[in-house]
């Protein structure tokens, strides 16, 4: 199976801080591939650098075949390379649909048209079908600044979705959520991912979560990979184990 | 019907009977509110839609006045030609400049907007020969319009204020469908969050550069009325002066607001026409104004009557389960898509609730033109037509010419 | 006073050619004299602008208030100042009270209009200061009249000297040495004290700053106060050299948006040199263009924005 992303010795530093230090990763169709590591590892400048957010000092990415190094972010959503963000970033003002509609009305070129209702838009079907997959249905007309934190983390992921992405960046979707919240989050990603369609790389700390549904982990450590497995295979691996997980870890099934 | 196009309408119904009643310099003052008013609404468009602040439509409403008065000075005097051109000039003058100002954001965009404004106000200034310089231009004609059934005699004031409610109605038509598009969403977007709307596929400096460009060509408009209006043109009305009033008129009226801009520039044109003929120090009460207004009142007149009626049915819905709040429900429950009108109302951001307020609002926004309108006919002192405009436009505080004293 | 040196020095864009002319016939066709004229000239200029643009690119730089009034509170100097001279009869007395008349207006307007405001979108807080110069313009307008005003100047500062071949009012190079000391000392106090420690820690980070302990709203009130004399301070100087009026309050402000956009706003360093080359802009300008020098200005100022957004000495990336 060829990659769908493709990083290739991705370099990125900051004054004297090297953030990301020649990463090279591949990941491949429907898998669902975690990033983990210790804050300040890169996981988010990585994510920065493969959507156009920062431009890389040295490396190329290529996704779906396609070298998109140095394209700006709204080509590379378009390209089917979606994300979200650590700090949850929806539109306050808009409602929850509306929220999803604007990407929904945007993947289908509609956005530049100065005539015609957006309201009444039959795009709303489509806007209002991925709310139902978050479950947010009933929250639809409500100002998205709103919603409880973990409804606009679910906004976030149906408005990345409604892009109709091939590959979906996930940034720490469970952050902040108390713990009931995180399962209902999760829940709806797991869902998404089962539904299919849609490749996901995430980063989160939660490592329950982490291993019970990736199929591959990557370990960053200051800038680099520090390993690249299964969970079994990152669980066994002593390197992550010193530098990461430390002793906390080890004794976990 | 969507309740902003029901107060629409019957704003529209009131301006076109209000006038037969009034003097003729009255419908000179409504004449001017409506222009301003179209002015103050494509500024809104920049500033209440897409979350940006100009301090130079000046500009371009400066474009399309100078456009439109050195056409009607022409060899072919058409105002419909002159209107047309002004618009698409400024348009093309904003796309230009836009182009430049889009790479920022807040104050930095207030900033090169200014730049780019005085600018343009130097060259109008300088370039004597087609300009006319300080002496601006004058004598512009108001050729007669035959429309085949009817002639229009544009010089009189009447026909005049008719014919601008026509063109300013539907431009204002086009504005307020334009903010109901799908690229009115991503405008909104933009001014919610601008950083997101490039990760959800939409280039974001291409909607504000094209929310740049709209802006621009019904400012151009605006100033392509105002030529034949005043019957002179002067670069006072490129100066950054005039680039403050569709601010000043925008925050009083209310920027949340799709007329809101309308009532401010009503109650600006009449406060200003009542109080310049008291005074002339009437910088100072807009000031006070602008800075009361932003200190306690930043939804404007407007926003505040809105939200009036917003906590008035708010309780209401409580006690009897109104209309609106069997609506709302209706809403809530939207799994049943395209509900028809409810549903479309709900696209002002704020739910249910806002679609039905909006619309309130707008008839709360009616009553106080109404009022102020009526309020005004006799209690004005009696001046003479055109003379206090002219000394408005001449005496706000015009500021040195450029280069007049090089400091 | 030299009138011939003055024409050529207030740069009057009718006055041009005279002035070209005088300066010639003084120097005795030599170029470089009128060279060295209107570079003397641009440092005038750039000493008046340098005090009202370091207070507001400080204001800026600490509080994130682009102050639109700063231009009004420098004219507002002028004027007191010459209540004050008629009242006391002398021009130093102006020069002390005029500006802490205007730094007490800057705290009450900082205490009463801006506190309130500082949780609220930039866009509204530069509406407010709009606000303020259409009321302090027309409270001058009110309480001084239209008419160009010109603060007598004291004894001692009459007359001209011969710099180098060339020869020059005192009262000019009194505000340039004046503008250029307050200048110098401003960076002393900032980089050398323990108070413009903390202002400076607070331009450069207001959590930090207010977790640290610092009390940020004193600070602020201190800053904006302090903006508010040196642009009064720069107000009497430059209302001696030149007559001024009310609507100047306008104009002032727009020169000094120009003087920090293209130094760096809240950059001390970048209001110096924003004022140094719009001043040297404006002089040489008149040998160029006369009549479209403040169109340069405008050109340098879009161009700046454009290309470097925080200005020429401003730090970090994109605005």
């Amino acid at each position: 199976m060829t990659a769908l992303l493709k990083t290739e010795g991705l370099c990125k530093r900051f004054g004297s801080v090297r953030a990301v230090d020649g990463v090279d990763l591949e990941v491949r169709e429907g898998q669902l591939t975690a990033v983990i590591g210790p804050n300040g590892a890169g996981k988010t400048t990585l994510f920065h650098l493969v959507t156009g957010a920062i431009a890389p000092d040295a490396g190329r990415v290529h996704f779906a075949g396609r070298d998109i190094t140095g394209w700006p972010p709204a080509a590379i959503v378009r390209a089917g390379l979606a994300r979200t963000f650590q700090i949850t970033s929806v539109f306050p003002e808009l409602s929850a649909l509306e929220n999803v509609l604007l990407p929904v009305l945007a993947q289908r070129r509609e956005t530049a048209r100065l005539w015609g209702s957006y309201a009444g838009h039959p795009a709303r079907d489509a806007a209002l079908e991925l709310l139902d997959r978050v479950g947010l249905v009933a929250q639809a007309h409500r100002p998205c600044g709103q919603l409880s934190h973990a409804d606009q983390k679910l906004v976030e992921v149906a408005m990345a979705l409604a892009t109709r992405p091939r590959l979906l960046l996930l940034d720490e979707p469970a952050a902040g959520l108390a713990p009931g919240e995180t399962e209902r989050v999760i829940g709806s990603l797991r869902d998404m991912v089962a539904a299919g369609g849609v490749t996901v790389v995430l980063i989160e700390h939660d490592m329950d979560i982490v291993f019970s549904m990736a199929d591959r982990i990557v370990v960053l450590h200051q800038g680099r990979v520090l390993a690249d497995g299964t969970p079994s295979e990152i669980r066994a691996n002593p390197a992550v184990k010193e530098v990461y997980l430390g002793g906390t870890f080890a004794g976990r099934p | 019907m969507a309740p902003t196009s029901r107060v629409g309408i019957a704003l529209l119904g009131a301006a076109a009977i209000l006038p037969l009643g009034l003097r003729e310099f009255h419908v000179h003052l409504l004449t001017e509110i409506l222009i301003l008013g179209l002015f103050a609404v494509g500024f809104n468009l920049l500033f209440g839609y897409t979350g940006l602040l100009s301090f130079g439509q000046a500009a371009y409403f400066a474009a399309g006045a100078y456009v439109c008065a050195l056409w009607l000075k022409g060899p072919w005097p058409s105002l419909p030609i002159g209107l047309v051109l002004g618009a698409l000039l400024a348009g093309a003058a904003a796309l230009v400049v836009g182009w430049l100002c889009v790479r920022r954001d807040e104050i930095y965009f207030a900033m090169v907007t200014l730049a780019c404004a005085q600018l343009i106000y130097v060259a109008i200034w300088r370039w004597r020969t087609v300009t006319g310089g300080s002496d601006g231009i004058g004598g512009i004609p108001r050729p007669a319009l035959d429309l085949g059934v009817a002639a229009l005699d544009l010089s009189r004031t009447l026909h005049f204020y008719y014919f601008t409610l026509a063109v300013v109605t539907a431009a204002l038509y086009v504005l307020w469908r334009i903010t109901r598009s799908p690229f009115g969403l991503a405008l909104r977007a933009v001014r919610d969050n601008h950083r997101r709307v490039d990760y959800l596929g939409l280039p974001m400096r291409r909607y504000r550069l094209a929310a740049f460009a709209v802006s621009g060509v019904f400012c151009g408009l605006a100033g392509a009325l105002f030529a034949p209006y005043q019957g002179t043109i002067t670069p006072a009305v490129a100066d950054w002066l005039w680039s403050a009033e569709p601010v000043m008129m925008t925050l009083l009226g209310g920027p949340g607001v799709f007329l809101g801009p309308v009532l401010g520039a009503a109650v600006i044109t009449l406060l200003k026409d009542f109080v310049a003929s008291a005074t002339e120090y009437w910088p100072l009460i807009v000031g006070t104004v602008v800075v009361l207004l932003v200190l306690f009142l930043p939804g404007g007149a407007g926003g505040a009557v809105r939200d009036a009626v917003a906590r008035r049915l708010a309780a209401g819905r409580v006690e009897t389960g109104s209309a609106a709040s069997s609506r709302a429900a209706g809403l809530d429950a939207g799994r049943a898509v395209g509900t028809g009108a409810a549903v479309l109302d709900a696209s002002n951001g704020v739910g249910a609730g806002a679609a039905v307020l909006e619309g309130s609002g707008g008839v709360g926004a009616r009553a106080a033109l109404l009022e102020a309108g009526t309020g005004v006919g006799p209690g004005a002192p009696g001046l003479e037509a055109g003379s206090s405009v002219g000394a408005r436009v001449e005496g706000t505080a015009a500021p040195a010419p450029p280069g007049r004293r090089s400091r | 006073m030299n009138g011939l040196v003055l024409a050529t020095l207030l740069g009057h864009a009718g006055h041009f050619h005279h002035a070209v002319e005088a300066a010639g016939t003084l120097a005795g066709s030599i170029d470089w004299q009128l060279y060295g004229t209107l570079f003397l000239n641009g440092l005038s200029q750039a000493s008046h602008m340098y005090l009202v643009a370091v207070g507001l690119s400080l204001i800026f730089g600490v509080m994130r208030v682009l102050n639109l009034a700063h231009g009004a509170l420098h004219i507002a100097a002028v004027y007191i100042g010459l209540s004050i001279i008629a009242l006391l009869g002398n021009w130093w007395w102006a020069l002390v009270l005029a500006p802490l008349a205007v730094a007490v207006t800057g705290a009450l307007i900082e205490i009463g209009l801006l506190r309130p405001m500082y949780r609220r979108p930039p866009t509204y807080v530069l509406i407010l200061t709009f606000g303020l110069v259409l009321i302090i313009h027309d409270l001058l307008k009110l309480g001084w009249g239209v008419d160009y005003k010109i603060l007598p100047e004291p004894p001692i500062l009459r007359g001209v000297v011969d710099v180098f071949g060339i020869v020059y009012p005192i009262s000019y190079l009194f505000s340039i040495v004046v503008a250029a000391a307050l200048g110098l000392l401003l960076w002393l106090f900032l980089n050398r004290t323990r108070p413009g420690r903390i202002i400076r820690a607070c331009a450069e980070d207001r959590e930090m700053a207010a977790s640290l302990g610092i009390n940020v709203p004193v600070v602020y009130t201190a800053v904006f106060t302090a903006g508010a004399f040196l642009t009064g301070f720069g107000g009497v100087l430059m209302g001696t050299i030149m007559a001024t009026h009310a609507p100047e309050a306008f104009e002032t402000m727009l020169y000094a948006f120009a003087v920090v956009v293209i130094g760096g706003l809240g950059s001390l360093g970048g209001a110096a040199l924003g004022s140094f080359l719009v001043g040297q802009l404006n002089a040489f300008g008149l040998l160029v263009a006369p009549e479209w020098n403040m169109a340069f200005m405008f050109l340098a100022m879009a161009l700046v924005l454009i290309l470097r957004p925080r200005g020429l000495m401003g730090q970090g990336g994109a605005a």
